[in-house]
């Protein structure tokens, strides 16, 4: 859980930190798309030279990055290895009844390169995003839904209040697990319906401890002056800039570029 | 660090105050008496076995985990988070059954600990969210006296009680250390002086994760430190005398309970009176 880099904010103050939510979370549903419907093999080196070049701007520490991808290892390389071997095609090695096919081997490349840039391109958006930006920008690139009747600012808080309760759930339930413990509870050993039953001692106080937060926070909110998303300002305006339409723009470039590799020339 | 270079020996029956500043490592301290934290240098030994089970087979470090569980009870900070069965008596079954006591037996626990507590008999079936938030307590610190631990570690056991509620815990808490065929030991971590004057033997004092003082409370207080610059006060009693001392009263230095405190000022005034007839 440590060296979780996904889903994590490091602050600074990047280029990519100073972006706009709005156009980080714009490029990376472009980048998405391009990666998806990447045609020629170039077009993976294009998606990679934009993540590159979004990493030297975000002064991200690629190490730490490269460590955050790790978890996906193990899907990566399963996922890979099973498209290997099940897709028909010219073969190229035997391993006893398995067959690798020059076709399933290229699939599963790519299919890896396609992962590996994805997460790589969320883990530098959450990286140089706060919860606060990150869920500000999406409220406000979904606020024309509003006008449908969708609750979008009320997601968004929600959002943004999971977010920054995660790790007191975390410390809360260290504190019960351990004081159960204390109790003689053994969280270690057993057979697995015997280790799942051991965990209602935590999950219930858990929960319990949970809802009085929330209502404790609602009255918080309500005590400054909370009334739902009507008519609230906010403390940070974010302006969309010349700067942020540039790099979406760039963004948008690189992403044609790639998916139309081998479809619109080449 | 939380801790650095702690060396401590409570002997049994003891009555241990351990006093500190919020962040200065009480608690921490306290988890490690009974194994649910684990030096990573140094030893903490509970009646002679290390707590770390070093060199034991996997069964014997869960069975040695449970002894020291059972030997050293300990009641967290605000124990009534814990809670989760759907009747007190189940609640504070918990521990008993997990010692792996017969029927009969968590019964009986159950039964005592609920009269060490004060809690009435009535109460056995309830569901402990419908109680009030000092019964809840009450209710938290059965569960852990009915695992009849040799050694009581309560953590900050009066934070959040109102003055009636702290003095009947106090008192819950002295029968239980007398109580015993012989005296058990007690560790209470606290930052309130007062209560720890009142119950214990020696007062540890713990600043920045390092014990800057173990004396008898009396002896601490006469001592003259200066508790302040560890984020600490002196009991009411002790404190008032020292004042009074720096007034001119003719007051001992070792005043710690109210009550010593009203006579011997009582004493001093009776004195002045007399001194001056002659």
């Amino acid at each position: 859980m440590r060296d979780l880099t996904l889903g994590q904010f490091l602050p600074g103050r990047s280029a990519l930190h100073r972006l706009d939510a709005r156009a980080k979370l714009v490029a990376v549903a472009f980048l998405i798309v391009a990666l998806f419907s990447v045609r020629h093999p170039a077009g993976y080196l294009v998606a990679f030279a934009l993540v590159a070049l979004a990493t030297w701007l975000a002064q991200a520490p690629v190490g730490a990055i490269l460590r955050g991808l790790r978890p996906i290892l193990v899907l990566l390389v399963i996922t890979a290895a099973i498209n290997a071997v099940s897709i028909p095609g010219e073969p190229v090695a035997r391993l006893g009844p398995l067959a690798l096919s020059r076709e399933g081997l290229s699939v599963a490349a790519a299919l890896g390169v396609r992962l590996v840039l994805l997460v790589w391109a969320t883990t530098l958006l959450t990286l140089t995003t706060s919860p606060m930006a990150f869920t500000d920008g999406l409220e406000r690139i979904f606020s024309p839904g509003k006008r449908l009747g969708l609750p979008v600012h009320e997601v968004a808080l929600m959002m943004s209040i999971a977010l920054r309760f995660i790790p007191t759930m975390f410390e809360e339930a260290d504190r019960i697990m351990k004081a159960q413990m204390a109790r003689g509870a053994d969280f270690e050993s057993g057979s697995l319906l015997r280790r799942a039953r051991q965990l209602v001692p935590v999950l219930v106080p858990l929960f319990v401890a949970s809802f009085r937060r929330a209502e404790e926070l609602a009255l918080a909110m309500e005590a400054r002056g909370y009334a739902g998303g009507e008519g609230r300002t906010h403390f940070r305006e974010p302006a969309f800039t010349a700067r942020d339409g540039l790099a979406v723009a760039v963004t948008a470039l690189f992403c044609v570029v790639a998916a139309g590799w081998g479809r619109l020339w080449g | 660090m939380a801790l650095d270079d702690v060396t401590l020996a409570i002997g049994d029956g003891e009555r241990i105050g351990l006093a500190g500043a919020t962040g200065s490592g009480k608690t921490t301290l306290a988890l490690h008496l009974n194994g649910l934290l684990q030096p990573t240098a140094g030893r903490v030994v509970v009646s002679g076995r290390d707590t770390t089970g070093r060199g034991l087979s996997r069964r014997e470090r869960a069975r040695l985990r449970l002894e020291l569980r059972r030997t050293v009870g300990v009641v967290f900070q605000y124990p009534e988070a814990q809670l989760f069965e759907e009747t007190v008596f189940d609640d504070i079954a918990y521990g008993p059954r997990n010692l792996g006591l017969p029927p009969d037996e968590v019964r009986a626990r159950v039964a005592r600990a609920m009269k060490d507590v004060g809690l009435p008999e009535s109460l056995a079936g309830r569901s402990p969210f419908q109680l009030s938030g000092g019964q809840m307590r009450r209710v938290a610190i059965a569960g852990v006296l009915a695992m009849d631990p040799e050694v009581l570690v309560l953590d900050e056991p009066s934070a959040g009680l109102d003055p009636a509620g702290r003095r009947a815990l106090l008192e819950i808490v002295r029968r239980w250390q007398s109580s015993g065929r012989r005296p058990r030991t007690l560790v209470y971590v606290s930052h309130r002086m007062e209560e720890m004057a009142e119950l214990c033997d020696r007062i540890v004092v713990l600043a920045r994760g390092r014990v800057v003082a173990d004396l008898p409370p009396r002896e601490l207080f006469a001592s003259g430190r200066d508790l302040a610059q560890f984020g600490l006060e002196p009991p009411f009693a002790a404190e008032l005398c020292r004042r009074l001392r720096a007034c001119g009263w003719p007051l001992p230095g070792d005043v710690v309970r109210p009550e010593e405190a009203v006579r011997a000022i009582a004493e001093a005034k009776g004195r002045a009176r007399a001194g001056r007839r002659r």
